[in-house]
């Protein structure tokens, strides 16, 4: 039986440029030194199996088609609250103890560039990092858009759009559930480059309008409102209030 | 140097209009003796509480007649106060209710949905719209009026930016041309939202002492004066950008980690309003940024307890 462990920071200067290659492996009897127990106890040798199984049947298959297809089960797998799986340690375990090749696998570039450190480490509990790294960007987006609804629907929406990934651990009003379920809902499938268009303006809105007091129906006017009409001056409130 | 950012609203705000006080608290459902905030402080420090779930109550105070910001007589309002915290991602509401002049509410924290520090923020907002009048906000949600944000540290390192990562890289393997193979460490800002500590690992031995977590030893002393020779230099350099990058009027920065270093030595330092609002004048004045650096010199002495480092390094040696 395996169990989710903690990898130290010290353990962190052995990922060197030929680690990250894959051009070799690190001595476990020197990494075993930094492993540690949590004080909690979860079982990963499913969540190993079906990593590897993945990696297996899905070879050269897009990124996006394997991000869908972990996130949820890295998620169900890892029954951890918020406050421990924003610990850097239980990621960089996963990545540089348990499945490093996961990691090459993912990210690796086509043009034979290295993958970045910041795939296999999260160096603090920046949403930044945790954001980045190949196992705690998953597990992240998916406990960011899970719902008792519709399960994980919202989560594989995600990995449609690279603006959506960035910006779902991006600024402080998308730490608003229901901002993301409506922002998912207005504006999947619009193109990423329709999108950075249209995320400055409703950052510009969340610091007049009080998102907090909006219910879904009301978000979902205020972003729309953003992405029909395009135009800073537009009355969207009218909108809103049509909708409601 | 980072832009400062500062919200402009074409109609009357009423700034700093709601007053939040901690009247209680209960850790694990026993009520505690003793205070958690000193007085004029809006930081509650948990740090040592250990504890699964508190409970704060609060009350909070409308200083200021509101109808003033409404062309109505009876002006439809709602108080909202929010709890955020930056690292668990998490943004809920913890009271929304009709305006009146004051009320209590509680804030109830369980320990395993937070990380570092918690944020609450009370806000004015329009309930409903009215036509509109120049100079007014007339939308129905539009933010009408604000309070001074209280934090919650429940760990460690959480506050004044001290949780900043140390990285070890083998400094003659960077193509960088600011970091050569003859510097101790390097401080990367290139990315303000997550600042890094390079150590050059060429030395083992100092690795080693850097990774130990002993509390008590030659090692453990070893290892805090290391740090301090590493972060003071670099906690002034990024203290001195945050007190140039932060808004003195808001408190408000492009980087959480440049508002809460702000925060902190403005509130360690005892700064008032008036103080706070010159020290951007202070940065461009030669003869006044002396008096400024001796002031965040003292700061982060006391902030990472300097003194009690080498008193004990004295102690551990003469003995």
């Amino acid at each position: 039986m395996t169990e989710l462990k903690l990898l130290t920071n010290g353990a962190l200067h052995m990922v060197d440029r030929e680690f990250i290659k894959g051009n070799k492996e690190l001595d476990s009897t020197k990494l075993s030194k930094y492993v540690e127990q949590p004080d909690f106890s979860i079982e990963i040798d499913s969540l190993l199996d079906k990593v590897d199984e993945v990696m297996e049947k899905h070879g050269s298959s897009k990124k996006s088609v394997i991000d869908k297809k972990l996130a949820s089960t890295v998620h169900k797998e890892l029954d951890l609250t918020r406050r421990q799986a924003s610990n850097p340690e239980i990621w960089n375990y996963l990545s540089i103890y348990e499945r490093p090749e996961f990691v090459r696998y993912r990210w690796n570039k086509q043009d034979g560039e290295k993958v970045a450190k910041n795939r296999y480490i999260v160096r603090s509990s920046s949403k930044q990092s945790l954001n980045r790294q190949a196992f705690s960007s998953l597990w992240w987006v998916a406990e960011l858009t899970y719902s008792e609804e519709v399960g994980y629907d919202y989560t594989e929406k995600v990995f449609d759009s690279q603006e959506f990934k960035n910006w779902i651990m991006g600024p402080s009003y998308s730490r608003k559930d229901e901002v993301v379920r409506a922002m998912l809902r207005e504006l999947h499938g619009v193109q990423d480059e329709k999108l950075r268009e249209i995320l400055p303006g409703l950052t510009e809105r969340t610091s007049t309008y009080s998102i907090d007091a909006m219910n879904e129906k009301e978000l979902r006017g205020l972003i729309g409102g953003l992405h029909d009409f395009n135009d800073k001056d537009a009355d969207f409130m009218t909108k809103i209030k049509n909708l409601v | 140097m980072a832009s400062r950012k500062t919200t402009l609203r074409p109609y009357s705000f009423a700034e700093n209009c709601i007053d939040l006080e901690l009247e209680s608290f209960k850790i694990d459902g026993s009520i505690r003796k003793g205070t958690l905030v000193d007085e004029g402080s809006k930081s509650i420090d948990l740090t040592s509480k250990g504890f699964e779930t508190a409970t704060l109550k609060f009350s909070y105070n409308i200083n200021e007649d509101l109808s003033e910001y409404s062309p109505e007589d009876e002006p439809p309002f709602e108080i909202l106060v929010k709890v955020q915290n930056i690292t668990t991602h998490t943004r809920r509401v913890i009271l929304r209710e009709n305006i009146k002049d004051s009320g209590t509410f509680e804030v109830i924290l369980q320990r395993k949905d937070f990380r570092g520090q918690i944020e609450i923020e009370p806000e004015i907002v329009r309930q409903d719209s009215t036509h509109q009048q120049q100079g007014y906000a007339t939308d129905t949600r539009k933010i009408i009026g604000d309070g001074a944000e209280w934090t919650i540290d429940i760990d460690e390192n959480s506050a004044s930016g001290s949780g900043i990562a140390c990285v070890c890289e083998d400094f003659s393997e960077l193509e960088d041309e600011r970091i050569t193979a003859d510097m101790m460490f390097y401080l990367d800002i290139s990315n303000m939202d997550e600042p890094k500590i390079l150590l050059n690992q060429k030395s083992e031995k100092m690795r080693n002492i850097m990774d130990n977590r002993a509390s008590q030893g030659k090692n453990a002393r070893i290892r805090d004066i290391l740090n301090d020779v590493v972060f003071l230099p670099v906690m002034y350099q990024l203290l001195l950008r945050s007190l140039a990058s932060t808004d003195p009027k808001t408190g408000e920065s492009s980087h959480p980690l440049e508002r809460s270093m702000f925060r902190g030595f403005t509130r360690k330092m005892d700064y008032d309003e008036e103080k706070i609002e010159s020290l951007a004048s202070t940065l461009e004045n030669p003869s006044e940024v002396e008096e400024l650096s001796s002031e965040i010199a003292r700061y982060l002495q006391i902030e990472r307890d300097i003194p009690e480092d080498i008193q004990k390094m004295i102690n551990r040696v003469q003995n």
